[in-house]
């Protein structure tokens, strides 16, 4: 990339971060977000990942409350709940971090398209667009995931497969809004290819409308992957946190009243989709595409 | 009325409906590629007792005749036999239908309710009291997995407390009849229809706010003002009905999770609707019901969905057909 | 000689904004006889338009009023909320730009003109209204979008109307419209103030439109008048050099010397929060001295009933 084209990203970048950190709501998000990745960066270092399978339990105490020894006591096969917590944050990051990466993949593209192609290929993908958002979202991702396979990696993009459409929707509609703006009819007439328009011209104008729609889409990923595991789906042995819940849900510890299981991933989930929501929302209001191109 | 546009809503949403018809069937179909696969002892079969399992399994003849049968056994409501029950798939999703309908009915109306009201509140009197509460709580609400409420109330207002029942529909050893019956079931509706209305309605409540934000400064409501009208009037009459436009829509959409979330609610609860059906046919791998269900459950999103467009019509007069 | 039907007194309207109190109109005073058009004119941001709104407390929560004002005998900044809104609308109404969205796109026009009446249990009716303005009576069902721009400032007029006030603000009736749907509302608030004898306050940065108008003229910049007087005699020889300027800038239809003379003015109007020192318009004026930057410049009468806000006059 040019240097000034370089020095204008990076100033706009600077800008970005300015307004950031005057939101007070946007820095609780990236507070807690910073401890979140922290629990899943730090987590070998409670405990080492064996403890997270079965065999792990066999010698502790089942569902027992939380002590010296395990923090946040035990699951009903006798896992450490704290190691469980800490290890399931990395799997319900990846699992939402993926999934919004291929949502937003999927619906920037197909975004574009719609919003540069002209004719029946944009009415059809607005089609295509209608029947993804009238779908049911659980149904058809529990049928995907049986059809596809259980890991992480899987479910995340089943997750974001099933993610990109109202993304897609608004790529569309500010790529429409930015051809109005004569920028791509004046680089045709130049002589320049689509290609040159759609990286150059329309992609820079798109941009932080796709990073403020990912940040958004990163809360509804890791609650829809929660509700998932939930329901049956997902690794008992590299748990995420909705799993866990699972697995509380399941073994009675909500009438045993054994608060320690369920408690904590719980409150982990909200924490950790508040972060990306007050985030997400701080960069939706500086990037707002009224004021993008003034 | 603009009844152009009603049945122009309505023929779309028939060519949805067709449309995840045609995808339920082939979904479906890859789904359950080699139902012989089932069979421990397969290698064993002979030859007519596997063709008699396949045409069992409907899986004979071309792709286009399955497709055929299919649809036309669909039409008949016959959605073939669970692998769990060996029902029919039609009597049980009869059976769990009223439940499911009573919980999902209730919950809507309620969350759609106050989750509107707490917006427009919060968001007329931006920075007031109960902005500065309702915002937070909402936002909170609204990142909550709605399992997750539903597993806190039942361990501590079921479990712990014993206000309600921890689950079902109705109490088995109770005998209830009459009055004390209608009591019973509400008795067991509490939780989850909690559950799911608190569940939900951050997303309305946040996105109402917004709405009503963005209308404020509309000069409108400055002419309303002039006019000598009370604060009271210049928000119902003028700030709201615009102000709803935009959340129409994303009700519409706010169903289809709506619907999610009554598998979750019920599954905590063991409350027998299609909800807890659908978490039994998860774990049984029992396809027929799955497919039944999956279909089910789009047929109510784009039925709702078609409620809200014609809703919308009614509400905003620039709407026009071919717009 | 009767009270004038609308006495300001030194009215200052302060905005409350992120960037701390921003003083959109400063020291204003001025009177309106029952009848009369005042003709109000500037620049955008010279507080025109705040000070009117001002006059019937329409300003935003948390803006400071300080001043006085005296609509038919009554203090209204003295009054309390039920006699205000009493008042507005029955004793002065405002007909807003009718382009921007001042009406309610959900909303029939023919039941927001009927909201004004019913709200001060009048009797007139939304038909007769909306004949009065020559709009037919069977678009009374119509909703703002299906009119064009001419029809929307006309139903304004007629919803100004509903309750008879003896005072209409006209904020800027003109200004999106093209010239001939101009000059036919023109002509119609002529009409409607002949026949009804209304006050009028008429608020545009288009002076040309005034000539015809107005019975005085009142120039305002960065929120104070810099000069108020006899509308023909000020259009014809305006005395304090932002008004001369003004007028310029917008040359007479039919005056052809007008149409020859420099116009337009260089620099933009301050910025409301940080006014310059002495004479606000001396950066920009053509004639200004030394003392202009310093010394503090008031109204003062030229001749009868014409005052003006310069120290070289």
């Amino acid at each position: 990339m040019s240097s000034p084209t370089w020095n204008r990203r990076k100033q706009s970048a600077r800008r970005v971060w300015r307004l950031l950190r005057r939101d007070r709501a946007a820095m609780v998000g990236l507070i807690l977000l910073a401890l979140f990745v922290t629990m899943a960066l730090t987590a070998p270092l409670f405990a080492d990942r064996s403890e997270l399978q079965a065999a792990a339990g066999r010698n502790n105490p089942d569902l027992a409350s939380p002590s010296g020894k395990f923090w946040l006591g035990t699951d009903e096969i006798g896992r450490d709940v704290f190691a469980l917590l800490l290890w399931g944050a990395r799997v319900s990051l990846y699992i939402g971090l993926l999934a919004t990466v291929v949502a937003v993949l999927i619906g920037s593209v197909l975004g574009l398209i719609a919003g540069y192609a002209k004719g029946w290929i944009s009415r059809v993908m607005l089609a295509i667009d209608d029947f993804f958002l009238v779908l049911p979202f659980i149904p058809l991702a529990i049928v995907l995931a049986l059809l596809l396979g259980r890991s992480p990696t899987i479910m995340a993009l089943v997750i974001g497969g099933t993610f990109w459409a109202g993304g897609s929707r608004l790529i569309r509609a500010q790529v429409l809004s930015l051809r109005e703006r004569g920028y791509v009819e004046r680089a045709t007439a130049l002589g320049a290819s689509s290609r040159h328009i759609i990286t150059r011209h329309v992609l820079p104008g798109v941009a932080p409308l796709i990073i403020a729609n990912a940040s958004l889409i990163v809360p509804g990923a890791i609650l829809a992957e929660s509700t998932l595991a939930f329901l049956g789906l997902g690794d008992r042995f590299s748990p995420s946190w909705g799993k866990v819940l699972e697995g509380a849900q399941s073994s009675g510890a909500l009438t045993l009243n054994a608060w320690w299981y369920y408690l904590p991933p719980g409150l982990c989930i909200i924490g950790m989709v508040l972060a990306f929501t007050l985030v997400g929302n701080a960069l939706e209001r500086i990037f707002d595409p009224r004021l993008v191109g003034r | 009325m603009n009844i152009r546009l009603v049945v122009r809503k309505l023929a779309d949403a028939v060519v949805l409906l067709a449309m995840v018809l045609v995808f339920n069937f082939f979904l479906f179909r890859i789904v359950d590629r080699d139902p012989l696969a089932r069979y421990r002892g397969r290698s064993k079969l002979s030859q007519e007792q596997r063709a008699a399992i396949i045409k069992r399994f409907g899986l004979d003849g071309s792709k286009w005749d399955q497709f055929v049968r299919y649809m036309s056994r669909t039409i008949r409501g016959d959605f073939g036999r669970s692998f769990d029950s060996t029902k029919p798939v039609s009597r049980e999703i009869l059976d769990s239908l009223p439940n499911t309908l009573l919980l999902i009915g209730i919950s809507t109306v309620l969350t759609i309710g106050i989750g509107l009201w707490i917006g427009i509140r919060a968001g007329w009197m931006r920075g007031g009291r109960f902005d500065k509460i309702s915002t937070p709580a909402t936002m909170a609400l609204y990142g909550t997995p709605e399992f997750f409420l539903g597993m806190l109330f039942l361990a501590f207002l079921g479990a712990k407390l014993g206000l309600f029942p921890t689950g079902g529909v109705t109490d088995p050893a109770g005998h209830y009849t009459g009055f004390s019956a209608l009591v019973d079931r509400a008795r067991h509706l509490v939780l989850p229809v909690a559950t799911l209305t608190l569940g939900y309605l951050g997303s309305y409540s946040l996105v109402m706010r917004t709405s009503m934000l963005d209308t404020l400064r509309e000069d409108y409501l400055t002419t309303a003002r002039a006019k000598g009208l009370r604060d009271r009037d210049v928000m119902s009459r003028h700030a709201v009905p615009n102000a709803l436009l935009p959340s129409v829509s994303l009700i519409a959409i706010g169903f289809g999770f709506i619907i999610g979330g009554a598998i979750t609610t019920e599954t905590v609860f063991s409350y027998p609707g299609l909800g807890l059906a659908t978490y039994r046919a998860i774990g049984n791998t029992d396809l027929p019901m799955m497919q039944a269900l999956f279909m089910f459950s789009s047929i109510a999103v784009i039925v709702f969905n078609v409620f809200a467009d014609v809703v919308l019509t009614f509400l905003d007069p620039r709407i026009r057909v071919g717009a | 000689m009767s009270p004038p039907l609308l006495e300001v007194r030194d009215l200052s309207v302060t905005y409350s904004s992120t960037r701390g109190p921003v003083p959109a109109v400063r020291g204003v005073s001025l009177r309106l006889e029952a009848g009369e058009t005042l003709g109000l004119a500037g620049e955008s941001g010279s507080g025109k338009s705040t000070m009117t709104m001002a006059l019937l407390r329409l300003v935003p929560v948390g803006t400071i009023v300080t001043g006085s004002v005296t609509l038919a005998g009554e203090d209204v900044l003295a009054m309390k909320p039920g006699r205000l809104r009493a008042v507005r609308w029955a004793e002065a109404a405002v007909v807003f730009q009718g382009a921007q969205h001042v009406l309610n796109p959900v909303q029939r026009i023919g039941r927001q003109i009927r909201e004004a009446i019913e709200t001060h249990r009048g009797t007139n009716k939304v038909s007769d209204l909306l004949e009065q303005v020559g709009i037919p009576r069977w678009r009374n069902d119509a909703y703002p979008h299906e009119l064009s721009g001419g029809q929307k400032q006309r139903v304004m007029i007629a919803m100004a109307l509903a309750c008879d006030p003896q005072l209409l603000i006209a904020d800027e009736p003109t200004t999106a419209l093209d010239v001939m749907v101009q000059a036919q509302v023109l002509q119609l608030l002529a009409d409607l103030q002949r026949d009804r004898g209304l006050a009028m306050i008429f608020i545009t940065h288009d002076l040309s439109v005034l000539s015809t108008v107005a019975d005085r003229l009142a120039v305002m910049y960065a929120g104070r008048l810099v000069e108020t007087g006899p509308a023909k005699q000020m259009l014809r020889g305006a005395r304090h050099p932002y008004t001369k300027a003004l007028a310029a800038a917008f040359p007479t239809i039919g005056d052809l010397s007008s149409r020859l003379a420099p116009s337009g003015l260089a620099g933009d109007p301050p910025d409301p929060a940080a006014v310059p020192a002495g004479c606000t318009f001396h950066p920009r004026c053509p004639i200004a001295t030394q003392e202009c930057a310093t010394a503090t410049v008031e109204l003062r009468e030229l001749s009868a009933g014409w005052e003006a806000a310069c120290l070289k006059l």
